[in-house]
């Protein structure tokens, strides 16, 4: 069979093409340096901040800057020839710091700034009155108003605690999965989820192993029967994704629709902008769509509910069934199948994949045009009996058998379905 | 000859019931002077088939040498579980859920030998194929 060419692939699963061995060496002597890396340049950083030599003297210098206090004496604006548009004056005060004999004068915006702004800047500080500086040790010249801030100093700490604590657990973990069997890894993890699970109530999962939780089950009950089951996907929540959607989308189309018309009446209007606001209206305006087709989707289609007499599901057991349909619409047809699932989920390089399989597929109702009055609710009692000699619910983090009630119906001219997961147990557990 | 390790599981028959009890009994041969430094034995069930391989340990016990020497060397030593209500073995299209037994000896050469025998948990015919 001809298959597409493709230009690239990637590997299926986890598996390793090369030796275990020298991967794990490999992946090891990566942490290792991490760990190195990390630890000796925090060695070297902190015992350079204590001796106050290279290199924290040189990248942090505010470490090292001294508060003194001082009295001006002066103050000036000095004119500067900065770039075309740039502002072009430079406010400095002239200090005499209680440390020193020669007052020196001290920048007090940088950059520079407008006239205006330099007045304001001068105004803080009054001729005659002391204030606090810094400056860096023994070099007047690095003197400033404003205490230096160590937030780069305390990044890099950050980050070089980070590098140990991560070179230290890869090496940890990757000496733990060399030096130990899958067997002995899962039985310690299974040990550390048993701890968890025996401050539990759910009994489910401690006594059937890998039967998914059925606490949803069981938790709503119902008006004829004894529980009504959960949906799979509530379509009142994809309604409410879909307005928070629209709401957000529109809320920029608004502002840059304000933009560019501003311009455009101003006479500064920008095309490439106006280009881009009108695809951010076009998809302001599907979102709208969208929403009211949902809107109307949900209105029109109504509710839809199954009740079940008894519980848990285990093969071979029957049950009584109520599947209510509410509509404001003609109701075309309505079927209800049970239906089972295997679903598989695998990497394939960096990409996760999940491929679903029906197993089982079981009629329960087949209504064609189902006649239904319009603004009535459609009711339909039945039985319904899990097969015998099939398999229980399952769920593993890769794998899992999925056990589901799903309607298929058509309201008016809109197709839909509701899926309904249900929780089958083992046969052995009657 | 090198060493040997075999698992064989007692009163064998082909299908049990959860709850059941099942007994494994190992025997270690043709050691030749070779130490036994541990010996891991494991029931569990892992998956097969389409997606990514999940594996659950039901029982494990690690023993030192001084679990074994004086049984292996004469005869064959045993362990035995319960066994869980779920997952029961099952063979579907996409997902396959296979029970075993494993034993892994670890010898003071560095050599490890390790022997599988797979069983079956509950009676869940395979299903009929059919495309979603």
């Amino acid at each position: 069979m001809l298959r597409w060419l493709k230009p690239w692939g990637k590997k299926r699963g986890a598996r390793r093409s090369g030796s275990r061995l020298l991967g794990s060496l490999g992946e090891a002597l990566f942490y290792a340096f991490l760990f190195l890396l990390g630890s000796l340049s925090l060695v070297v950083i902190l015992t350079s901040v204590r001796l106050g030599t290279w290199p924290s003297h040189h990248y942090f210098p505010e470490l090292f800057f001294v508060e003194v206090t001082g009295k001006v004496v002066d103050q000036r604006r000095t004119p500067i020839d900065p770039p075309v548009g740039s502002p072009n004056v430079q406010p400095e005060i002239l200090v005499k710091l209680k440390t020193q004999s020669e007052p020196v004068w001290v920048r007090i915006a940088d950059p520079s700034v407008e006239r205006e702004a330099a007045l304001l800047e001068l105004g803080k500080f009054e001729i005659g009155q002391d204030y606090t500086y810094w400056h860096a040790l023994g070099d007047l010249r690095q003197i400033q108003t404003t205490e230096p801030t160590r937030y780069r100093f305390t990044l890099v700490i950050v980050t070089l605690i980070s590098l140990i604590l991560i070179g230290a657990s890869g090496v940890g973990r990757t000496v733990v999965q060399e030096g130990t069997t899958p067997e002995r890894r899962a039985s310690i993890a299974q040990r550390a989820a048993d701890l968890d699970l025996a401050g539990g109530t759910n009994h489910t999962i401690i006594d059937y192993p890998s039967v998914p939780d059925d606490v949803e089950m069981t938790n709503s009950p119902g008006i004829h029967f004894a529980y009504r089951l959960p949906i799979a996907h509530s379509p009142v929540l994809r309604l409410l994704a879909a307005a928070v959607f629209s709401l957000v989308w529109t809320s920029i189309a608004v502002v840059f629709v304000q933009v560019v018309v501003g311009g455009f009446l101003e006479g500064k209007g920008e095309w490439l902008l106006g280009i881009v606001t009108v695809a951010f209206v076009a998809l302001a305006s599907w979102s709208v769509y969208d929403l009211f087709q949902q809107l109307a989707f949900l209105v029109g289609i109504g509710p839809t509910s199954i009740e079940i007499s008894h519980y848990p599901f285990y093969p071979g057991a029957s049950y009584r069934l109520l599947l209510t349909q509410g509509s404001h619409m003609d109701l075309q047809y309505l079927k209800l199948m049970l239906a089972c699932d295997e679903q598989a989920t695998y990497r394939q390089g960096t990409d996760v994949r999940t491929e679903v399989r029906r197993v089982r597929e079981d009629a329960i109702l087949d209504l064609e045009q189902a006649q239904s009055k319009r603004d009535s609710a459609f009711e339909y009692e039945c039985e319904l009996r899990i097969p015998e000699n099939v398999m229980h619910s399952f769920r593993s983090p890769n794998n899992s058998i999925q056990w589901k009630l799903i309607v298929n119906g058509k309201v008016g001219n809109w197709p839909f379905e509701r899926v309904f997961p249900i929780v089958v147990f083992p046969e052995d557990s009657i | 000859m090198d060493p040997v390790v075999t698992l064989t599981i007692v009163d064998r028959h082909r299908n049990y019931t959860p709850g059941e009890t099942i007994v494994f009994e190992y025997t270690i041969e043709s050691l030749q002077g070779n130490g036994i430094q541990a010996v891991e034995a494991s029931v569990l069930w892992y998956t097969e088939g389409k997606g990514d391989e999940d594996m659950v340990v039901h029982y494990f016990e690690r023993g030192g040498a001084e679990s074994v020497i004086g049984e292996a060397f004469q005869g064959a030593c045993r362990f035995e579980t319960e066994l869980p209500k779920s997952p029961l073995s099952y063979e579907g299209l996409i997902v396959k859920i296979q029970w075993c037994a494993r034993i892994r000896v670890f010898l003071t050469s560095g050599a490890e030998l390790h022997h599988e025998t797979p069983f079956h948990l509950g009676e869940v015919p395979r299903p009929r194929s059919r495309s979603k």
